[in-house]
């Protein structure tokens, strides 16, 4: 069950992470998990249950785009990419993350 | 994926997108099994971890499908076909929707079709919506154009270009047979104004603009392909056109189809455009000059009107000129009647949905336990307004398919039975426009019809679907919304029938009334001389014909004249009286002139009131004579006796006046089926006028149509170079100008009945449902000895009282209506009590009948089964 936990926690702030993540540059949902949990030192595993919802409705919302590409290993893999609207939404998403989370810093009182 | 493509799949391509997430979660957990291998996993650990991770992989692709696809989109669809399928189930139901609200759009869209045509759309030359007529007025009666004034429009800079045209029907030669073709006279900057560039070959010269060139013609698309087949060395050939040669200099376009039915164009001849000021024969139309606009073009023609009567004191005092567009003023004469057919038929489909959205409550009742177990399932109350959205959306496209495949034929019936003359009729279709219009009011139709059901279902109490009782608490309320539907119908029906009744009264006072004439035995046949043939050869023509006529066996007389009657059309002239000061109103007052032989008010049995008639001048004789008819005489006579007073046809300071003195008084003789009173009119000689239209009446002893024949064979031998126009009996002759308001009439009529009918099926399953949720109670009754009788009455009593309500609102909105068809009515007044009363009393039988089936049933009622059945 901490797993579930964990994952909650990380329901919230999956979209930044993902808008995060695809700034640099298109990635398969594979690499995206990957590249998640490298960057947060093997700590934020995102669960593909909540991945691939996550990522449909951010294209839906028209954040990101996606299209079938190659990979290196010449295998057909959907590719996802940034949207202007998905680099703004970067902008404005980070800004608040570290709003909140120095808010939250101070009450805690590590600030 | 933009919007669209995202409704697309989501109709489309749902098997496709699901393939594509297949796809995506095989990569992933592909590459999962890859990575596990790289960090030293066995194949069998690295799939079972893979898998292990990956989780339930169906319920990851449908939150993932969930989340990509529009959810109420998705929805709709499956409530669309979850519709398709209960309505297969109740096809009565279906098929009563569709047909009610297919045959009200087909006649809606029909008539849609017809008054865009005719009113809206705009005429096919470029930038159509910069052309103005020019109405021309004087003291505010109504006057043609000439070429003096034209000169002086043209000269306004507010327009670009402008011109004046007349139509003229001439006679092709040399071609085979000799045929009638409809040619556009014009004169000044024709084909600037318009916007048309020949599509091969040249436009006129200046010189031939002015008609002093060498004669030339334009040839529209249409004529070039059926004469020439469409080829180009038509250029360098001439046609004869009203017996003369004329060069073809050019071919219009094809997409230049104004006036439909043109065949060539052709400059006024000199002489035409040399008409004096006076004169009122042209159509004026202007292009606005691209910085102008209506309103200051409008401002500049007033400034240069008011100049015009200062330099033109004779013939322009009083002028007045008022801007039109031009696709206005070609509907003018069609708006009333058109407008009037469209709300009527507009009317007949509110009748038609307020059936269905009756017919969809009984489906909302039957489907409340249903909606109740669903609303108690966890259906969102949304879902069930999309569910029944779905069944009124499914029935909505259906009919308006329905309505648009009649509308192919509607159109097709209606532009047969109307008036051929109205100058658009042949362009109205069921276009794109048509079309978009039909969808739209579908649309509206469906949101109305689906509204009711559906706030009722939002609404569905949820204890319903736990009681056993299969009478829901609702039943009342929904039976009240029901008969306000029926109240709705019945007040809209009676408005149409009482509208109906009025155009129907119309219709037949305007056939009894007095025509002045006597017009069996009499044979018609019209030839027209081109306008510019010599005066000399017309009247030699006629006194031929006219001895010729008269020598056919079964002949009494035979005469002529420049129109029949009740064709409608006039020349008109103010008069002046010799040695008498008019009133300004009568001195200004149009005055009908005619040219008619000597016995032509008597061989058509006009009746001669004082006086005597008109008699064929002998050689020398230079005495001219007029008749004047009763409208005349009493107008400008009033009470003085007119025979040997002398008038003259124009304004007493319009140049030296040439007199003609009164002979006699003839009766009113009726020249227009619309008209609602007689017009004054003075009869000439024939050769006294210039009109080479000429009209011959033939009085027979017997059937005039067996001498048809040989009356056209005379005709025809006089003159070989000609064309002989119809040849027709005079009363078959009159029933065509009735055509219009027979039209109109029947429409009415026939709209009326519809919704008549679909009001009485309205009122018959509000009664019958009743009947039907009430057979328990009524069994109780009965056992416990209720009166029979007294339970018909009963019944028939609700009907009539839902149909008493209904008629006080729809005898209201008919009076109301009825002032908007004021101006279409003849010899009734809107609000006739008559008409009211007669309608009111039909609707009362209807819906006495359409109650008495149900009451009858009541009545029947078998106590001992219907306690038994419970």
């Amino acid at each position: 069950m901490g797993q579930t936990k964990r994952s909650d926690v990380l329901q919230g702030t999956l979209t930044l992470l993902v808008l995060k993540i695809l700034e640099a540059e298109p990635l398969h949902g594979y690499a995206i998990t990957q590249r998640i949990l490298e960057r947060s030192g093997e700590f934020l595993r995102v669960e593909e249950g909540s991945l691939y919802p996550a990522l449909h409705r951010m294209e839906q919302e028209n954040l990101i785009k996606a299209e079938w590409r190659l990979t290196a290993t010449n295998r057909r893999a959907r590719f996802y990419s940034l949207t202007a609207a998905g680099r703004k939404q970067l902008k404005t998403e980070t800004e608040n993350w570290l709003q909140l989370s120095s808010a939250v810093a101070q009450v805690l009182g590590v600030a | 994926m933009s919007w669209i493509d995202r409704t697309w799949n989501a109709l489309f391509r749902r098997d496709a997108h699901a393939d594509d997430l297949s796809a995506e979660m095989q990569f992933h957990i592909d590459q999962a099994i890859e990575d596990g291998v790289e960090r030293g996993l066995s194949l069998k650990e690295a799939r079972a971890q893979a898998a292990r991770r990956f989780g339930a992989r169906t319920r990851i692709t449908e939150e993932t499908r969930d989340a990509s696809v529009t959810p109420w989109l998705d929805r709709f669809v499956r409530d669309l076909r979850f519709a398709v399928r209960g309505l297969s189930k109740r096809p009565g139901l279906f098929w009563t929707g569709v047909c009610s609200l297919g045959l009200g759009i087909g006649a809606a869209a029909s008539v849609f079709s017809v008054a865009d045509g005719l009113l809206w759309k705009p005429v096919p030359l470029p930038e159509s919506d910069r052309l103005m007529t020019i109405r021309e007025a004087i003291n505010g009666e109504k006057h043609g154009g000439n070429p003096p004034r034209l000169t002086d429009w043209a000269s306004v800079t507010a327009f670009s270009a402008a011109t004046g045209f007349y139509g003229e029907g001439l006679t092709l030669l040399g071609r085979g047979a000799p045929v009638r073709i409809e040619a556009l006279r014009v004169m000044g900057d024709a084909m600037e104004t318009l916007g048309v560039q020949p599509q091969i070959g040249r436009s006129f010269t200046a010189e031939e603009k002015r008609g002093t060139g060498e004669p030339v013609v334009l040839l529209t698309h249409r004529f070039w392909q059926r004469q020439f087949d469409g080829d180009r060395r038509a250029l360098s050939q001439a046609i004869n056109v009203g017996g003369r040669m004329h060069s073809i200099v050019g071919v219009l376009p094809e997409a230049f189809r104004y006036p439909p039915d043109l065949d060539v164009v052709m400059p006024a001849p000199a002489d035409t455009q040399a008409s004096p000021r006076s004169s009122g024969f042209l159509y004026v139309v202007a292009r606005l000059a691209p910085d102008a606009t209506i309103a200051s073009a409008q401002a500049a023609i007033d400034a240069k009107a008011a100049r015009m009567t200062q330099d033109n004191p004779a013939t322009d005092k009083g002028l007045r000129a008022t801007l039109v567009p031009l696709v206005e003023d070609q509907g003018d004469e069609a708006r009333k009647p058109v407008l009037a057919a469209l709300g009527t038929v507009l009317a007949m489909l509110l009748v038609a949905c307020v059936n269905i959205a009756s017919l969809l409550l009984v489906r909302a009742a039957e489907r409340e336990r249903e909606s109740a177990i669903r609303v108690s399932l966890g259906a969102s109350r949304g879902s069930l307004v999309s569910m029944y959205a779905a069944e009124s959306l499914v029935i909505a496209i259906s009919g308006c398919t329905l309505g648009l495949l009649l509308a192919l034929f509607g159109v097709d019936a209606l532009k047969a039975v109307m008036p051929a003359d109205l100058s658009r009729l042949a362009e109205a279709q069921v276009d794109e426009r048509s079309v978009a219009f039909s969808i739209g009011l579908t649309l509206v139709c469906a949101i109305g019809f689906a509204i009711a059901p559906a706030l009722r279902a939002a609404r569905t109490p949820i204890d319903l679907a736990l009681r056993s009782d299969a009478r829901s608490t609702g039943s009342a309320a929904k039976l009240r919304s029901r008969t306000a539907l029926a109240v709705v119908q019945i007040a809209l029906s009676t408005m149409l029938v009482c509208c109906a009744a009025l155009m129907g009264r119309s219709l037949a006072n305007m056939r009894t009334a007095p025509l002045g004439f006597a017009p069996h035995h009499l044979l018609t046949a019209s030839m027209n001389f081109p306008w510019d043939t010599d005066s000399n050869r017309i009247h030699r023509f006629v006194e031929d014909a006219l001895t010729q006529l008269r020598a056919l066996p079964g002949v009494r007389d035979a005469a002529v004249v420049d129109r029949f009657p009740l064709g409608g059309g006039t020349q008109t002239r103010p008069i002046t009286i010799r040695g008498r000061e008019l009133s300004p109103a009568l001195a200004n007052k149009p005055v009908g002139v005619r040219g008619a032989s000597p016995n032509y008010l008597s061989s058509i049995g006009a009746p001669l009131l004082r006086g005597e008639w008109l008699r064929q001048r002998s050689q020398g004789d230079t005495a001219r004579k007029v008749v004047i008819n009763r409208t005349l005489a009493n107008l400008y006579f009033a009470g003085a006796d007119p025979i040997g007073q002398s008038i003259h046809f124009g304004k007493a300071d319009g140049g030296e006046p040439r007199w003609f003195e009164i002979a006699g008084v003839a009766g009113d003789v009726r020249q227009s089926a619309i008209q609602r009173e007689d017009p004054p009119e003075a009869w000439v000689l024939l050769s006294d006028v210039y009109w080479p239209m000429l009209s011959f009446t033939v009085n027979t002893n017997g059937d005039p149509l067996a001498l048809a024949n040989a009356a056209r064979a005379a005709l025809q031998r006089l003159a070989p170079e000609q064309v002989i126009g119809e040849v027709s009996v005079m009363t078959e002759r009159m029933s065509k100008s009735y055509r219009e308001p027979e039209v109109l009439a029947y429409l009415f009529g026939g709209f009326a009945l519809a919704a008549l009918l679909l009001a009485a099926i309205g009122l018959y399953g509000v009664l019958a449902s009743d009947v039907t949720q009430r057979t328990r109670e009524i069994g109780i009754r009965l056992a416990l000895g209720a009166d029979r009788s007294a339970l018909l009455r009963r019944f028939v009593w609700q009907g009539v009282r839902v149909t008493a309500i209904a008629l006080a609102i729809g005898l209201g909105l008919a009076v109301a209506a009825s002032r908007l068809l004021e101006s279409l009515l003849y010899g009734v007044s809107s609000g006739d009590l008559p008409s009211l009363a007669g309608s009111a009393s039909i609707l009362l039988i209807v819906a006495c009948a359409a109650s008495l089936i149900p009451a009858r049933r009541a009545a029947r009622v078998d106590p001992a089964i219907t306690l038994r059945h419970e």
